[in-house]
């Protein structure tokens, strides 16, 4: 079974906010908010959801906020790393924190971007997402939302 | 007059600065924001450093600053502008290099057998191409560090590495310590497609580096003992080189 994982921060995401400026300065104006998840997927043969939170390598409960489903309120860019193939996070979870059922990890960025009313918001996500939030020649993104 | 050009997070200025200096050229660092005298300098550095915090990914917000415009202009008018480390990574992502207008690359996360992310080391370059450049004038091999997490040049072009090659764009590749190109970690520290460390413009007066020939400019610098650590190391070549583009030119 498939679960994700969607990670963010609970205080102020400076990132998120960097990017929201980089964005306007673009000339992208009718972005006026961006939001910031850490997305993984895992495969596994049981409920996983308990462990995930278990342990601090994924989860902080002190200063992240985590979440078994998209919480998208305008247009999601999911952005991964071509060739990133998890090894050592996966080694990290099935070998010393236990979660032994996990056979497959893959993770990315999340960001949510919300638009002013009136525009084609997902023709501006994607041109954000091609000149910023993705670099073609190692990461693919995909739109959500 | 050369400009260090600091960005928020830029950590080696004063370094590459001092090796400007040893070089024989006058330099002064100068804030990404502080684009008053910007056209009075002969040439640029962008030094090494996590320029705004590394952020969506290394080098991307820096190279959409104003600043980096402006050095898209100097650029074409013939100027020397260096980027080391992360300033190798603006320049990249700039599309200042290779150069021809648009993102054609990416310094992407290290391919590493020993760790993920950061990793510093010693390595080996090696000139690979006889194009005339503005930082040509270098030792064949010279032993450098590196110390980065996103050093990877890659790309999904398929033709770009060959015209690359045959326009003598790959001006450094990482070797071992006899000068054979790298196949492999350690010599190659971070995957990077044909163990390219830097890549100039067709032009040759922008280069892109990820090792760091400032923290190779004196040998007290380098590995081992030596008589007069004053002495200049091999990364000073490069500077000496921009000094000498700049006086000819």
């Amino acid at each position: 079974m498939k679960t994700e994982l969607f990670v963010r921060l609970k205080v102020v995401d400076t990132t998120a906010l960097t990017a929201l400026t980089a964005i306007q300065e673009m000339g992208f104006t009718d972005c006026v908010e961006v939001k910031r998840d850490v997305y993984y997927a895992f495969e596994s043969d049981v409920d996983i959801s308990k462990s995930l939170l278990g342990v601090d390598v994924l989860v902080n409960a002190n200063k992240h906020a985590a979440r078994f489903s998209a919480d998208v309120t305008g247009v999601g860019v999911l952005v991964t790393d071509a060739d990133d193939d998890c090894s050592a996070l996966l080694h990290t979870l099935t070998e010393r924190l236990g979660i032994s059922s996990i056979t497959h990890v893959s993770r990315g960025v999340l960001w949510t971007l919300r638009f002013k009313e009136g525009v084609d918001s997902t023709l501006i996500a994607e041109k954000i997402a091609r000149g910023l939030l993705s670099n073609e020649h190692y990461q693919k993104f995909v739109i959500l939302g | 007059m050369i400009a260090v050009l600091m960005f928020p997070g830029s950590n080696c200025e004063n370094e590459t600065k001092l090796a400007c200096e040893k070089a024989g050229m006058k330099a002064e660092i100068v804030r990404w924001n502080d684009v008053s005298k910007l056209g009075s300098y002969s040439g640029y550095v962008l030094p090494g450093g996590w320029s705004y915090e590394d952020r969506i990914r290394a080098g991307v917000i820096a190279s959409k600053d104003t600043v980096v415009a402006f050095l898209k202009k100097e650029a074409a008018a013939g100027k020397p502008i260096l980027g080391i480390c992360n300033g190798c990574q603006i320049l990249v992502e700039a599309g200042l290099v290779p150069g021809n207008g648009k993102l054609e690359m990416a310094v992407a996360r290290n391919e590493n057998p020993l760790v993920s992310g950061y990793y510093c080391s010693w390595v080996h370059m090696k000139k690979t191409s006889s194009l005339k450049t503005a930082f040509s004038a270098v030792d064949d091999v010279m032993a450098i560090p590196i110390a980065h997490g996103e050093g990877r040049f890659v790309t999904n072009d398929t033709e770009l590495l060959a015209a690359l090659e045959e326009n003598g764009q790959i001006l450094f590749r990482y070797c071992d310590a006899g000068g054979d190109v790298a196949t492999s970690f350690p010599d190659n520290p971070n995957g990077s497609s044909g163990a390219i460390a830097g890549i100039c413009n067709k032009e040759g007066n922008v280069l892109a580096m990820m090792p760091h020939p400032e923290r190779a400019a004196w040998m007290r610098q380098m590995p081992g003992e030596h008589a007069d650590g004053e002495e200049a190391g091999p990364g000073l070549r490069i500077f000496e080189s921009m000094k000498r583009y700049i006086d000819e030119n």
